[in-house]
């Protein structure tokens, strides 16, 4: 458990520091924490009930680069499966809860639409080739590098979101689809910590 | 002639050969859905009602699905020129195909009009949009077999085509509402993606359509009287509105449901029955379900690498488009999306809710049912193509850079040729249902030595391709078959029987009627090679006096009789 916390905490600070240095802004860095903090694949990390080595070297079954690379960016796996036949704390979900989604394309969207930020796509791009790597050669926990990619781009697209809900002359269904997307992520999270609370009795 | 005209000729010529080529050959075999719409044609054309009796239906029963008619209606010329076999039944499809090269041409130069003029390369743009869907996998799949979709996409881009010329000449929009009715009598999925598409072109043009209001009612109202026959045939029977489609769907399909009762099972005996069912509901779990299954769609591995798993669309050794073109594809939405404009929006949605009506099925990814997104991933992945050219020739190294480009299509292309020329054919040819014809040969030239003929109904509805290659005459079917009374499991109708032929599903053969009087067809494994019985005092021996093989020199089908020793 202590383990898996230092890993978590470490892949948060790497994660942290990267939005802190777009932003310069402690709410959004706050807001980035609190989302990693409700996202499957950080709980992953620290409730995980096998130990981290068991995590650590699972490999998928088909080894070809296609096959890897393929299972990696899919949304499949992303935010609705995961590794499902694992008995993890989470297994039954994603990565990312499905309400993520939207949060993710936009804040992919806006960081491709901002050009002082297209940078990490660079880093992105890079980071999807280390966990290629790391998945090819130690097992699925490479992943990790991916995701934490992603839960930049969620926090991108959280903040932006606020934002824009937070400007009067937003139209109304826009900001009514916001917190729509919100309401859900929020129902989603009670889910989620329903299902935890199931997944340890069994 | 033009130098730009000689371009587009080739690429058609090129779609054409590509489309044309061998076409009754290749896909080997005969799917059942084509060999059903193959012989509602001859039947529309010999006595103006389908197989089944039903005049002029707007919902063909076909095998209790009840298929769009468009495909059927389609085949009867094609039919009564070249007769009832494999080419002319896939012959519109190919045409719609080919034709479908050139809307994409047309659609590309009314989108991009302005962009034209600002980038150098895209002077050809329209040429490489035509020229990629004319030698993509996808395109090619679906225009060398009569599954539905082929001419579907030609009626819906079509469509696409003419509203956004209507906003100049409003004349056009009687055009693109003609088309957009065709494609609802194409295909159940462009019942909903047409409305989709429509809603989406009104709020996007919502200011252009305003000023032109008026000329608007011409157009609706020929869309409405079109859609007056099909809207009638829904009142009098609403078989035709969805067909096979609603067993298909992810609300027929029992496994959400499953899903639910494991939940709240696990939850019962801890939590009390209104939180289980708030945290476990049809509503939540639909959603995701359907929001999963869209994205199946854009996939890498659907697309690039694995295509679709279903049979007859799995191309098994390769994706729906091809590996290089990917990367190409994401430069040119990149471009998209930066440079947006109304009708960029308009193309970006059409591709986008392409994969819709097929989302709330539970065979997802699906090539058939998102075939649409086709048109929308040439014209990007086109775009991706000149700006990379582009980009080489501002660095100079266009030359290196082209041929790197080139090689990679033309590599690709060679290796989907091999894919589906030689590998389908060879390793999976049961796949389109190869042997029927050799099947139905060889039962005829035997069969008059026989009172039945006891036909395995275990791998698509038997009874289509006898009615196909004997050339049936429809009054005689019509009047000798039986039909189950209740659609399967899969929401299908079995033909029990009709004149001799007898289909048996499942086929087991200690349950089949002995007699020595009877000629037996199976699948490989139906019937044992050495089997014995006595019956009225005579010991009967199973007897194989034909096989019909696959390329691969394995046995497709085999026809057994039963010998007294």
């Amino acid at each position: 458990m202590f383990t898996m916390l230092i890993i978590a905490l470490f892949l948060s600070l790497l994660s942290s520091i990267y939005v802190y240095s777009y932003f310069r802004n402690f709410r959004v860095l706050i807001l980035h924490i609190s989302l990693l903090l409700i996202t499957p694949w950080m709980l992953d990390i620290i409730l995980s009930k096998p130990t981290i080595i068991e995590y650590i070297l699972i490999k998928p079954i088909n080894l070809s680069f296609l096959n890897i690379l393929g299972q990696l960016i899919s949304t499949d796996y992303i935010f609705f499966k995961s590794i499902p036949d694992m008995q993890y704390a989470v297994g039954s979900y994603g990565y990312f809860l499905p309400g993520f989604l939207p949060l993710v394309v936009f804040g992919f969207w806006d960081i491709l639409s901002n050009k002082k930020r297209r940078k990490i796509i660079i880093a992105f791009i890079s980071a999807i080739v280390i966990s290629f790597i790391l998945v090819y050669y130690i097992g699925f926990f490479g992943a990790a590098v991916f995701l934490v990619f992603l839960s930049i781009f969620a926090t991108f697209g959280c903040y932006k979101f606020v934002l824009i809900l937070r400007v009067k002359k937003t139209p109304i269904f826009i900001k009514l689809l916001i917190v729509t997307i919100f309401l859900i992520i929020f129902y989603e999270i009670l889910r989620l910590v329903h299902s935890i609370s199931i997944q340890m009795k069994y | 002639m033009k130098k730009e005209h000689l371009l587009i000729i080739i690429v058609i010529l090129l779609a054409s050969f590509i489309r044309l080529y061998k076409l009754g050959s290749f896909p080997i075999g005969l799917y059942s859905d084509e060999a059903s719409f193959g012989y509602n044609a001859y039947s529309l054309l010999k006595t103006g009602a389908d197989e089944f009796g039903d005049k002029w239906p707007l919902a063909i029963k076909s095998f209790g699905d009840y298929k769009p008619p468009m495909s059927a209606w389609l085949d009867i010329p094609s039919v009564f020129i070249f007769g009832l076999n494999e080419f002319a039944v896939r012959l519109p499809s190919a045409i719609a195909g080919i034709i479908t090269v050139v809307i994409v041409y047309f659609l590309t130069e009314e989108i991009f009009s302005e962009e034209l003029k600002k980038i150098k390369m895209f002077k050809y743009l329209p040429y490489t949009a035509a020229l990629l869907i004319a030698i993509s996998p996808w395109s090619i799949l679906f225009s060398r077999s009569n599954m539905l979709v082929g001419v579907e996409v030609l009626f819906t881009s079509a469509g696409f085509l003419f509203f956004l010329k209507g906003l100049k000449k409003s004349h056009y929009f009687i055009v693109s509402g003609i088309f957009f009715v065709a494609a609802i009598y194409s295909y159940y999925g462009a019942r909903i993606m047409i409305v989709l598409l429509l809603v989406l072109l009104v709020i996007l043009f919502r200011r252009e359509l305003y000023t032109r209001k008026k000329l608007l009612i011409l157009p609706v109202m020929i869309g409405f009287i079109l859609l007056f026959p099909l809207t009638y045939s829904i009142v009098k029977d609403p078989q035709t509105l969805t067909g096979r489609a609603k067993t298909i769907s992810i609300f027929y399909d029992q496994d959400i449901r499953l899903k639910l009762w494991q939940a709240h099972t696990l939850d019962g005996q801890t939590y009390p029955v209104v939180l289980s069912r708030f945290f476990n509901n049809k509503p939540y779990y639909y959603f995701t379900d359907v929001a999963r299954r869209y994205l199946q769609h854009f996939s890498f591995d659907f697309l690039a690498v694995k295509g679709d798993g279903q049979i007859p669309f799995n191309l098994q050794k390769t994706g729906l488009v091809y590996l290089p073109e990917v990367s190409l594809f994401l430069i040119g939405a990149y471009y998209l999306i930066i440079n947006r404009t109304k009708k960029i929006i308009a193309l970006l949605s059409y591709f986008l809710i392409s994969p819709i009506a097929s989302s709330f099925t539970f065979m997802t990814p699906a090539a058939n049912r998102s075939f649409n997104m086709v048109i929308g991933w040439s014209i990007i992945a086109a775009i991706g193509v000149l700006l990379t050219v582009n980009y080489l020739t501002a660095i100079r190294v266009h030359k290196v850079g082209i041929t790197f480009i080139v090689l990679a299509y033309i590599s690709s292309f060679a290796y989907f040729l091999y894919v589906y020329f030689y590998i389908l054919p060879v390793k999976y040819p049961a796949q389109w249902h190869f042997g029927r014809r050799q099947l139905v040969e060889k039962i005829s030239f035997y069969e008059n030595n026989y009172e039945k003929v006891i036909v395995s109904d275990s791998s698509g509805p038997a009874y289509i391709w006898f009615l196909f290659y004997k050339k049936y005459d429809p009054d005689d079917f019509r009047r000798t078959v039986k039909i189950s009374d209740k659609p399967n499991e899969f929401g299908f109708l079995d033909v029990k029987s009709f004149a001799k032929y007898q289909f048996v599903k499942p086929f087991k053969w200690e349950d089949v009627e002995k007699s020595p009087n009877n000629l037996y067809v199976s699948f490989e494994d139906d019937i044992p090679n050495l089997w014995l019985t006595t019956q009225d005092g005579k010991t009967l021996v199973t007897h194989v006096i034909d096989k019909v093989l696959y390329p691969n020199g394995k046995i497709a089908f085999k026809l057994v009789q039963l010998r007294s020793l």
